[in-house]
């Protein structure tokens, strides 16, 4: 791909835009004549075909451009919109979602052959076929012009004192890449013949870029039309441009017209629309940063912090009271700035909540149950590396609660419950913690089955289930291999899987809860840190066992054969790059137990290791890889353990300790 | 046992409440106020340069929390792990640690009377500091104060300084 610059950004947006129109797709569904929320969709998939276009991405863009047409057809009122069509165009959505998928893991789009989604596509529009190509050139006569009194009287003034009022349409090239500013290059052009009194979509609106290609003006001027029409011809990206001039009888039809609809809809559509700016505009609040840019700052400030102690250390300084006083202050900022770079690190959840809602649809129309989703307290904000992380467990106790917990609408009415199944989903901060819950009014747990299983698998006895609380009878479900036989979907009404969902939020220093009663449902509750101290790390065996380097004080990794070691005053050294550096053995040091054999194999991996100024190599076992990882503490009896900072919990949930390369060397 | 439950209805204020253990051929009891839970044995991190009574930290559903080997502080040769090895989950001041014991055996409900307070000539020489010895089954019960012992061996820091 020539343009792998532009990938990332490419399926960021894409990303946003499939999510945009699943939301949107869900809403039509609800009202197939909202002509906003069809529009809304007409938008995000023009520009993924937009952009898949300029990626050279063919079925993404075909694809896209078959649904493009279909909502154009329901937008100018060929097309009606159909539960089968809102059905073709979801099963688009989800095509588009897995090409998108097969470029980010393969580079390229993989998928199977899409003709019958395509030609079905095809099919939708068939009876609109005929009039597709001449909609653009009879526009004009379908899309009616409304203006309000005031700017028709304009038009009349202008009109009865010799100016001629031109109604102009400009369709912008789709390959234009700032449509605003080509607007307003255009606007600029028809100003310097007269008077722009009317735009659709509003000046505003076209600054904003809230515009397809193509918007519409009237200009009051004393120009020939064709003068005009053909000055925009001259600036670059322009499609076609249409002009006609207004008459008496015209503006006879636009004085009837709006008395018309004067009463009724307008309001409505008012209102409908500008609750649907306001979330625009919240989502428009947020920035893309580099991630990396992030962690860069978080060093800096780290760094900043161990600058403010080194000054702390040089107390004995005589002007002791203007130090203090200038630590005081370097105090304040660093705190400061550390609050604000995690400030911009945060995320609100609704980025993992917007894909419920078309889940949740899928799962309740392919089990034949009924299913409410409430959404409360997504705009509660959470770290980024955690929004990126929790979707994938949520989804797990969603579908869980879905498949198990909520019974059939049958059942349910034999139980005298609403047939309708309540999920629900809250966030709320407490205290420096993220919550989320997963409620559902089903069936509950049975606890007494997942005792006698846990009995069954060894993992309890029945002496000691009797003192066991109902909490710790239900973590049982966590363990691995609980639930993998069919009986155990009986039993616990829990699905596979809770294990990996449990691991998951523990890699992300979270904890989760049950609470269940039977018959009344179950509740979840994922309690989730703030903001995490992650940093970047090598994990790597040592001996037996595995460590964590942080990556910041790794200067290089090297394979060096053992004849390069000498011994200066009774310690081993090497030779880097002309420097002497002591070389320490970590498996001795750390006194790991050692596989046979481990170090036979001629070259010894080593970790060129800094410490401000100083370095040193460091022989390691075999490399993992580097993560991204969260540290937690060892606890208070442990605080005197000086060579390592802390320890992360792996993927597999075992613990790997974090070296503190400072107290080695 | 028997005495014990009559002694609940008879004066509920003056009971205490033991987690009782067995290490080695011995009855040990703790205060059930300071435990939070009771885990099977897992897999377990050892922490280099850490004190010999640790024996590593393990993953408790999320939190790191270290273990201290009830062998190493009653004086026994260590033994491998077996099915009735059980973890007690202790919660004091600020510290959260795991007692590794070889079986678990009941939650003994006693009134204070019932305690003997020392036995002469225990106390010092051992590593743990016994706060008292129930003499009442088959096998007396040595009841073991955990924060002092801790303290006493230099594991954790001395309170109240």
């Amino acid at each position: 791909m020539s343009n792998n610059q532009y990938l990332e950004l490419f399926l960021e947006e894409s990303q946003e835009h499939i999510q945009n129109i699943n939301r949107n797709l869900l809403l039509l569904e609800q009202h197939p004549g909202d002509s906003e929320v069809i529009n809304e969709v007409f938008r995000s998939a023009h520009t993924l075909k937009g952009i898949a276009g300029s990626m050279e991405y063919k079925t993404m863009t075909q694809l896209a451009h078959g649904m493009e047409n279909i909502l154009d057809g329901a937008r100018s009122g060929n097309l009606k919109i159909t539960p089968d069509i809102i059905d073709i165009l979801f099963e688009c959505v989800d095509n588009l979602e897995s090409l998108l998928k097969d470029i980010m893991d393969y580079g390229e789009e993989r998928h199977n052959d899409l003709s019958t989604l395509l030609s079905e596509l095809e099919a939708c529009m068939g009876s609109t076929a005929g009039g597709h190509e001449e909609r653009v050139s009879i526009k004009t006569d379908r899309q009616p012009l409304v203006m309000d009194q005031y700017q028709e009287h304009v038009v009349r003034e202008a009109m009865r004192t010799g100016f001629k009022a031109y109604y102009i349409q400009v369709k912008l090239r789709e390959t234009c890449l700032m449509k605003s500013a080509r607007a307003y290059i255009i606007f600029k052009t028809l100003e310097e013949h007269g008077e722009i009194v009317y735009s659709q979509p509003s000046v505003q609106d076209i600054e904003d870029e809230k515009f397809d290609l193509s918007f519409s003006v009237i200009v009051i001027s004393k120009t020939e039309k064709e003068r005009i029409i053909n000055d925009i011809y001259s600036i670059s990206e322009i499609d076609t441009v249409d002009g006609v001039e207004l008459t008496d009888k015209d503006l006879q039809e636009i004085q009837a017209r709006r008395d018309e609809s004067k009463p009724t809809d307008k309001g409505a559509a008012k209102a409908q629309t500008s609750s649907r700016n306001d979330i625009t505009r919240t989502a428009a609040k947020s920035i893309r940063v580099d991630i990396d840019k992030l962690d860069n700052l978080m060093n800096l400030v780290s760094e900043l912090i161990i600058i403010k102690n080194r000054i702390q250390d040089i107390r004995y300084n005589e002007n002791s009271e203007g130090l203090e006083e200038s630590i005081e202050y370097l105090g304040r900022i660093t705190s400061n700035l550390h609050d604000a770079v995690m400030k911009v690190r945060m995320i609100p959840l609704q980025m993992v909540f917007d894909r419920f809602p078309r889940i949740v649809r899928d799962l309740s129309r392919n089990s034949g149950k009924e299913i409410m989703l409430n959404i409360v307290g997504a705009e509660t904000e959470i770290d980024r590396t955690i929004i990126d992380e929790i979707g994938d467990p949520l989804i797990h106790l969603i579908r869980n609660a879905i498949d198990h917990g909520i019974e059939s609408p049958q059942q349910r009415r034999l139980l005298g419950k609403p047939p309708i199944g309540n999920v629900d989903l809250k966030a709320y901060h407490e205290g420096d913690s993220v919550v989320i819950e997963v409620i559902d009014d089903g069936r509950g747990i049975d606890s007494e089955k997942v005792l006698n299983r846990a009995i069954e698998l060894n993992l309890t006895t029945s002496e000691e289930a009797e003192s066991l609380g109902a909490q710790e009878v239900f973590q049982f479900i966590f363990q691995p291999g609980f639930s993998t036989a069919e009986k155990i979907t009986d039993i616990s009404g829990r699905g596979v899987g809770m294990d990996v969902v449990k691991t998951k939020i523990e890699s992300l220093g979270g904890t989760v809860d049950i609470e269940s009663q039977k018959d009344k449902g179950t509740k979840f509750t994922i309690r989730l840190p703030l903001s995490l101290s992650i940093i970047q790390a090598l994990l790597t065996n040592i001996g037996e066992e595995t460590y964590a380097i942080p990556i910041g004080s790794i200067k290089e990794i090297l394979d060096i054969s053992p004849d390069d070691i000498k011994i200066l005053h009774n310690k081993e050294i090497i030779d880097y790059r002309g420097l002497l550096i002591p070389f320490i053995r970590l498996d001795e040091l750390l006194e790991c137990p050692v596989e046979q054999g481990q170090y036979n194999s001629g070259y010894i991996t080593t970790v060129i290791a800094s410490k401000g100024e100083r370095l040193a190599a460091l022989s390691v076992g075999n490399l993992i890889g580097q993560y991204e990882i969260v540290i937690k503490s060892l606890g208070k009896a442990l605080s005197n353990v000086k060579i390592v900072s802390g320890a992360t919990i792996l993927g597999d949930g075992h613990i790997a300790l974090i070296l503190d390369i400072n107290r080695i060397f | 046992m028997e005495r014990a439950m009559q002694n609940i209805s008879g004066d509920s204020y003056d009971t205490q409440q033991f987690v009782v253990f067995q290490v080695g051929n011995e009855l040990y009891g703790i205060n059930i106020l300071i435990a939070e839970s009771i885990e099977r044995i897992q897999p377990i991190t050892r922490v280099p340069k850490s004190p010999s009574e640790i024996i590593g930290v393990i993953n408790l559903r999320g939190d790191i929390v270290p273990l201290i080997s009830m062998r190493k502080i009653l004086e026994y040769d260590e033994e491998d792990y077996t099915d009735s090895t059980r973890i007690i989950i202790t919660e004091f001041d600020d510290y959260r640690l795991g007692l590794i014991v070889d079986r678990l055996l009941e939650v003994l409900t006693i009134s204070t009377n019932d305690i003997q307070l020392s036995i002469d000539d225990m106390s010092d020489k051992d590593k743990i500091y016994i706060s008292g010895i129930i003499n009442m089954g088959d096998q007396p019960i040595t009841l073991i104060d955990i924060p002092k012992t801790l303290e006493k061996i230099n594991i954790i820091d001395k309170q109240g300084v």
